[in-house]
């Protein structure tokens, strides 16, 4: 593997700035704010109230007159004469909501700054969603900074879920790490790779090569994923990682997969929740000890780490900024930026058949 | 009697490449000692979790078949290293990214890293001095793998040793140490061994260069009295009780009716402030030896299937902290001084 860092401040030799990012790295302290966070997915809310939350901020959701609504209480609160009417609905216990991609966004934050511009642009799904089918939601028992930390996190995968992603023996792999103000890019490209166990009954050929390109939003945690198996499959999957408290991070997954058979494009989505218990099982005996035994000791890190690390420094930042007051967005983070290019949409495929659009 | 089997994992010198802790950690909140940590049968094909006041270790055995202790916790991404699995070659692995770090605490191996590339020097993790004796593997809470505290108990094994049941008893590991003390017997549910009634003679204490023996004499069933009447049942059990008191490791020799005799084995570890896991042993020689054995495992199996076999346990712990009892004055000065 060859790390090559767009931005090489967060490099990891000499030791001194990855043990500086580690050390005041505190995951679950925080409460990033002023950002739309998909809470559900919106063909599964009805007129019957759904809860949800950010931040163990309650969420009551529920469709009025076909429009989707979001409460800070429960109906039954509500007839009560109950409201908690706080700063995250300027006072009317009513949370700024809005429909796009098939998910219900809530803003969290100010809510004068609620523009639906700043809804992060997820050019892998149609403007309505995807069929029901291809969605889902994973509970994990963490904090949502290690999920995403997670997904940017190469080595595991190789070997925590090499069943169906594939295992390290590749003849060239090669790693990009970038980031803004608010997002942290990172590209893998991995050529002549064996095909994995969980791929070769629908992929014939022995090897393959892999683009892998992820885009983590840092404020709300939703990540987007370009997985390109070529020839195979080219999964594309919005990762959400909504906070709904420390301890609890909530994934309304998006599956979108592309140049393969049907069969495969409907099955692949029930892989969700095997490689969702495999993660699971590493995080949430993790998210304990970062939450409860912080020590003086950093974490270390090998050269493998670079997109992680580097998500803890836009983190750092960013928590900084908004501890001094500062919750806006920069040009060059924003959300609604056109992501097709940082995920590689575009790029030539050898490989593959019954090729498929959006 | 067999030979003794104490076994010390090796020292965590510097490997060639001068890689590698120069010293075994500590456990800063625990007094010097060897600390009991778990029995051998729980080390298998697989690392186990085990606390220790506040610290979780992970315990394994490594290529030479030593148990090794090391923290509980990856210094990579913080994964408790005993949710991994131990390679080939005696190495423990993170089960997350697949670290993989020698007895020493040294990291050895790092999937993706090229052919001979070999991991920071300062990755390493903190390793426990270890030892393994009587079935019980020992945790040095000051690094001292050359201090030998538990040999002076009479800690070697007994053909036909069995493990009994863990019992999590919910009192602090000096009160449990105080109950093992003084009532052993009562507190294990094996009073028709080693007697768990009123006591017939005084007990006798001598201090020994590291741990304390005390003689008691209690009787074995023990049943409520009518007004002044002598007990019901007057047969009585003669135990000798040795015990290290800073660690509560305890040995309890008693004489069987029929001649013969028995011994346990027992080991305190606080898991908590308010917390302590007991873990015992238990050997018998001469007639009926086997039946006695039997008696205690179905006497301890069904204790803790029905109900909690720490309820017990517990009453006897506050009986030793609210009663006056010469051999607990005899310990209690004695860690004073």
């Amino acid at each position: 593997m060859i790390i090559d860092e767009a931005k090489p401040d967060v490099t990891t030799k000499g030791g001194s700035r990855s043990k500086a990012i580690t050390a005041g790295y505190t995951p679950g302290r925080f409460a990033l704010r002023d950002a739309w966070f998909p809470v559900m997915h919106g063909k599964l809310l009805k007129s019957r109230p759904v809860r949800r939350a950010i931040h163990g901020e309650p969420i009551y959701l529920m469709r009025e007159q076909g429009v989707a609504v979001a409460y800070e209480d429960s109906p039954r609160d509500r007839e009560r004469g109950r409201f908690r009417r706080s700063e995250f609905t300027a006072g009317t216990g009513r949370w700024p909501t809005f429909e796009r991609y098939g998910y219900v966004w809530v803003w969290y934050g100010n809510n004068d700054n609620a523009s639906v511009d700043l809804v992060p642009q997820l050019p892998i799904l149609p403007e309505k969603g995807m069929p029901r089918y291809f969605g889902g939601n994973i509970v994990f028992d963490c904090t949502y900074e290690l999920i995403n930390e997670n997904l940017l996190d190469l080595t595991h995968l190789d070997y925590l879920h090499s069943m169906l992603t594939g295992d390290a023996l590749s003849e060239d792999d090669e790693i990009t790490v970038s980031s803004t103000s608010e997002t942290v890019t990172q590209v893998r490209r991995a050529t002549n790779r064996p095909v994995p166990k969980g791929q070769k009954w629908f992929v014939r050929e022995a090897r393959q090569d892999l683009v892998a390109a992820t885009v983590v939003h840092v404020r709300s945690g939703v990540c987007v994923i370009n997985a390109d198996w070529d020839p195979g499959l080219d999964v594309y999957l919005v990762h959400p990682c909504t906070p709904e408290s420390p301890y609890r991070t909530r994934t309304s997954y998006t599956f979108n997969p592309q140049h393969c058979a049907p069969a495969a494009r409907y099955m692949f989505p029930t892989a969700a929740h095997l490689v969702g218990s495999q993660d699971n099982y590493a995080e949430k005996p993790q998210n304990r000890i970062y939450q409860y035994e912080q020590s003086a000791a950093p974490d270390m890190n090998s050269r493998f780490d670079a997109a992680g690390l580097r998500y803890r420094k836009v983190y750092n930042e960013l928590v900084s900024r908004q501890l001094s007051g500062d919750f806006g967005y920069r040009d060059d983070g924003h959300p609604g930026r056109d992501i097709r290019a940082e995920l590689d949409l575009d790029r030539p495929r050898k490989g593959g058949r019954n090729n498929r659009s959006l | 009697m067999a030979a003794p089997t104490t076994k010390h994992a090796e020292s965590p010198a510097a490997d060639q490449q001068g890689r590698g802790t120069a010293t075994y950690a500590e456990l800063p909140s625990i007094r010097p000692g060897w600390w009991p940590v778990a029995m051998s049968s729980d080390l298998g094909d697989k690392p186990v979790g085990v606390r220790v006041a506040d610290t979780n270790l992970a315990l394994y055995r490594d290529g030479s078949g030593a148990a090794r202790a090391v923290l509980d916790r990856c210094p990579h991404r913080r994964m408790p290293l005993s949710l991994g699995r131990i390679t080939d070659d005696g190495l423990i692995q993170c089960g997350y990214h697949g670290w993989s770090f020698n007895g020493s605490g040294v990291c050895e191996r790092i999937p993706n890293f090229r052919p001979g590339e070999r991991p920071s020097g300062r990755i390493v993790i903190d390793a426990f001095a270890t030892m393994e004796v009587g079935g019980f593997i020992l945790v040095h809470s000051r690094g001292d793998a050359q201090a030998s505290l538990a040999d002076q108990l009479t800690l070697e094994p007994t053909s036909g040793m069995r493990d009994g049941v863990l019992i999590e008893v919910r009192s602090p590991h000096a009160s449990v140490a105080e109950a093992l003390a003084f009532n052993p017997g009562a507190a294990l549910g094996l009073g028709f061994l080693l007697g768990s009634g009123d006591e017939v003679v005084g007990p006798r204490m001598t201090l020994e260069p590291h741990h304390v023996v005390i003689e008691r004499e209690r009787l074995t069933l023990n049943l409520p009295r009518l007004t002044t009447f002598d007990a019901p049942v007057k047969h009585a059990a003669r135990s000798r009780i040795e015990l290290e008191p800073v660690t509560g490791l305890t040995s309890v020799a008693a004489q069987l009716p029929r001649g013969g005799a028995v011994r346990v084995l027992i080991g305190a570890t606080p898991i908590g402030p308010y917390r302590t896991a007991v873990r015992w042993r238990i050997a018998a020689d001469g007639p009926g030896a086997s039946a006695v054995i039997a008696a205690a495992m179905a006497n301890c199996t069904l204790r803790s299937r029905v109900g909690r076999s720490s309820r017990t346990f517990e009453a006897v712990t506050d009986h030793a902290t609210m009663t006056y009892d010469p051999a607990l004055r005899f310990i209690r000065e004695g860690m004073e001084s």
